[in-house]
């Protein structure tokens, strides 16, 4: 598992799309928290807090996360790699946690450089320092959560086709879905007044339960079986594979 | 075959998750990390939500789109509510935008209006243009037929939208647990509103009697039996938990004291709002303008100096104080001005006691100064006069030619003046060692543990009333300023009566962090840069340095 989880993270790097995807990712999170106007603007919206930077990041991890994994099984695949990957004595489950570890680590690398912002908000806070470092540390879970779920879909859909752009359009399609259908629908209001039972499905309503520094069990629970409910539909998709060649 | 397996294998992995999910649902653990633990219920909060067992729905109006402020409002109230429904799956809300059905902004405020739901009318900054939005911070809880409004934005004079905001997140939790109080626990404890010695007309204090009444049992209580058969009037008082005294302007009687103090010794409590100096501003509406503020003795000096304080029968003239409102031109041309007008002080609180914190200012009207004198009660100087106060003697002449004067500053050097006092503790009887005015069976001299509020002025519960209706409370007509009287009366005798703990929820601080304004404007160019910039550097470097290791190993 951790040759797989070294070669990724090797090969991320060593390519020049890697620190595009990571750099891009940055420049559109600093222009909107601290230079566009609008909702998400950090300066403008006098609270010292970062929480635009929490709220905005579901939107471009749409993007980011399915931009990593995209090549992680469908690569292989297309390389005619796989089956040397599959004949290894590594077996499924070593497999598929070597690559979606080795990409989560990717997406927290990734987010490490937001400590700025926060260094930004403690800077001007009034007084200095003024801000609330537990609920920001919660945001911070809430998002390598997120984060663990997006990569789950990503990897799964990278599994799915040999074509890097199918599984790219795959992934930001499921993770949109995941993350917004649902409350969507709860908000059709079609259960009468509780609109919890749809909302509850979706991982923004988890996202925004444990990010604003609430650590619940039921959320943990939730990103837990999720990430493991999209790994298992990938080794099984392997397994699949490998019965079919 | 092969395919047949593998769905039958997902489908079985789904359930044993969603299982797992359900199970997790009845089994969970909550860790607040926020600093000033906001989005933990306080106990007194808990119990009530644990004793609601039937359906409870709340309905939000606040929704739409504005200001980021407002937008933080409905946020935390938001998550204020899921707080509430995660202990109790009875607890269930809605969010709805009044403005979205209807197309005539104006007519939805009037039908909110008419509900008592007033709306906020705030400015929206959009590409540097101002308007305004119209803004509905007001939710209603409706359990069965029971309605309870829940009002989400605190009037706080003087402040800004941050400020406003700021302090209605604070009590969110308050509002909230306050209507489910409403809802859950029926009423239980009684309040006689004293009646027979002058006291203020109904109409004048039925803003906060109405108030009381969502709470506790009202009566009105005349004490005019004390003459005839003062031993029966005073076992009917004792059926009461706490009396209120609005404004009495004649004498009491020997044996009127006499009932108030044993009530007092067997454990009543009593919020009384009473004044040593006869003078009102409508004495002033006269063609010359003056009125003199004469010295009012209503026989209960000995009766609060064993308690151990004295109201003097001197005027605040304090600087920090409400305006004046005169009228100025005839007929169509009047105008309705506001004046400095140093009798009506704003007092603030010199603590942070439960009853008072995070309350607007409260108006008085020709206060009195309370003398604090040595004894085993424990006094809390609730509210006082600025420090800019002078202290007049009576009797004098008040001249409404005093708003076109300058305040000679020099002379307001007599510093804050306490004007609510509240008493704690055991209580030493005014008759022990004396002569009684007629006979009970027990009587006490000392009483046991129990509270008394003075307040050295009647205006405090004084709502105005314009064409025969009373209004709110502390809502000054012209001006359209709302003050802290209300919440102010209504916290001391939920306080006195130790009301389900909604005190302790309301003394919650929560503090919001916001920028140093000035310090991110003057500095915005830099941050910009460093939250740009640097992240790219880092990067870069970490390219660097990534590539240099790996062509070093290969080189190897």
């Amino acid at each position: 598992m951790l040759a797989i989880l070294n070669k990724e993270i090797n090969s991320f790097f060593s390519s020049p799309i890697g620190y595009l995807v990571i750099g891009i990712f940055l420049v559109v999170c600093g222009l909107f928290l601290f230079v566009f106007t609008g909702d998400y603007n950090i300066l403008d919206n006098g609270f010292a807090d970062v929480k635009p930077f929490f709220d905005l990041a579901p939107w471009i991890f749409i993007f980011l996360i399915p931009a990593i994994t995209m090549k992680s099984f469908s690569e292989e695949k297309r390389q005619g790699t796989m089956e040397l990957l599959l004949t290894r004595p590594i077996g499924f489950t070593q497999l598929v946690l070597g690559k979606y570890f080795g990409a989560l680590i990717l997406v927290i690398l990734s987010i490490l450089p937001s400590i700025l912002y926060v260094i930004t908000i403690h800077q001007l806070g009034s007084p200095v320092g003024n801000f609330d470092l537990g609920a920001t540390l919660g945001s911070y879970l809430g998002l390598i959560f997120l984060g663990g779920c997006y990569t789950a879909i990503g990897i799964f859909a990278s599994s799915l086709s040999q074509n890097q752009i199918i599984a790219f359009i795959i992934a930001v399609f499921l993770c949109f879905l995941s993350y917004f259908a649902f409350e969507g629908l709860g908000d059709l209001d079609l259960f009468g007044s509780t609109n919890y039972g749809a909302e509850y499905l979706g991982i923004s309503f988890h996202y925004q339960s444990i990010s604003r520094g609430v650590i619940d069990t039921r959320d943990l629970i939730y990103f837990l079986s999720f990430i493991v409910f999209f790994l298992k539909l990938t080794q099984l998709r392997l397994i699949a594979i490998q019965k079919n060649s | 075959m092969k395919h047949e397996n593998t769905y039958k294998n997902v489908f079985l992995w789904l359930v044993a998750i969603v299982a797992i999910n359900l199970l997790a649902a009845n089994f969970f653990e909550r860790i607040d990390l926020t600093r000033d633990q906001r989005y933990t219920l306080s106990p007194a909060a808990m119990e009530i939500v644990s004793d609601t067992d039937s359906p409870i729905v709340i309905e939000v109006f606040l929704e739409g789109n504005f200001p980021s402020e407002f937008r933080r409002l409905r946020n935390e109230t938001r998550q204020m509510l899921e707080e509430f429904s995660a202990y109790n799956s009875n607890i269930k809300f809605t969010f709805t935008n009044p403005l979205e059905e209807s197309k005539d902004a104006e007519a939805t405020a009037q039908e909110f209006y008419q509900q008592g739901m007033p709306p906020a009318r705030v400015s929206v900054q959009e590409n540097g243009k101002s308007s305004e939005a119209l803004v509905f911070p007001w939710a209603v809880a409706t359990m069965g037929d029971q309605k309870v409004q829940i009002p989400l934005l605190k009037n706080k004079l003087g402040a800004t939208d941050e400020e406003r905001v700021s302090s209605s997140v604070q009590q969110l939790e308050y509002a909230i647990a306050n209507a489910l109080n409403k809802l859950v626990y029926p009423r239980k404890k009684k309040i006689a509103v004293m009646r027979g010695n002058g006291e203020l007309p109904d109409a004048q204090i039925a803003s906060f009697i109405k108030t009381l009444q969502e709470y506790y049992f009202m009566a009105p209580f005349t004490l005019d039996s004390a003459a005839i058969n003062p031993q029966k009037t005073l076992q009917q008082l004792k059926e009461y938990d706490l009396i209120i005294e609005a404004k009495p302007t004649e004498a009491f009687t020997e044996n009127e004291k006499y009932i108030l103090d044993q009530y007092t010794m067997s454990g009543g409590k009593s919020l009384w709002l009473t004044e040593a100096v006869a003078m009102e501003t409508d004495s002033l509406l006269n063609p010359s303008g003056i009125a003199f503020a004469l010295p009012r003795d209503l026989n209960l000096g000995d009766f609060f100096f064993s308690y151990g304080i004295r109201i003097n029968p001197v005027l605040i003239n304090d600087i920090y104080s409400a305006p004046i409102i005169l009228a100025s031109g005839q007929g169509n041309n009047t105008r309705f001005n506001p004046y400095p007008w140093f009798y009506s002080p704003l007092t603030t609180s010199p603590n942070d006691h439960p009853i008072i914190n995070n309350i607007e200012a409260v108006k008085f009207e020709y206060a009195n100064q309370i003398d604090t004198l040595q004894n085993n009660i424990e006094k809390t100087i609730l509210l006082s006069s600025s420090p800019q106060t002078r202290v007049e003697g009576t009797p004098r002449e008040i001249s409404l030619e005093m708003v076109s004067q300058e305040p000679n500053l020099a002379s307001y050097k007599d510093g804050e003046q306490p004007l609510a006092v509240l008493l704690e503790g055991e209580f030493t009887s005014v008759y022990k060692n004396r002569i009684k005015p007629f006979e009970i069976e027990k009587p006490l001299d000392q009483s046991e543990e129990t509270k008394m509020l003075v307040i050295s002025d009647g205006d405090v519960i004084k709502n105005e009333v314009q064409r025969g209706k009373p209004l709110e409370l502390g809502l000054e007509r012209y001006t359209g300023n709302t003050y802290g009287n209300k919440e102010f009366l209504l916290n001391a005798v939920n306080y006195m009566l130790d009301d389900s703990g909604l005190i302790d929820i309301r003394s919650k601080e929560i503090n919001i962090a916001f920028l140093d304004d000035r310090k991110t404007a003057d500095e915005r160019e830099k941050w910009q840069m460093i939250n740009i910039v640097l992240p790219l550097v880092i990067l870069g470097l970490f390219a660097f340095g990534f590539n240099y290791f790996r062509k070093r190993k290969y080189l190897k």
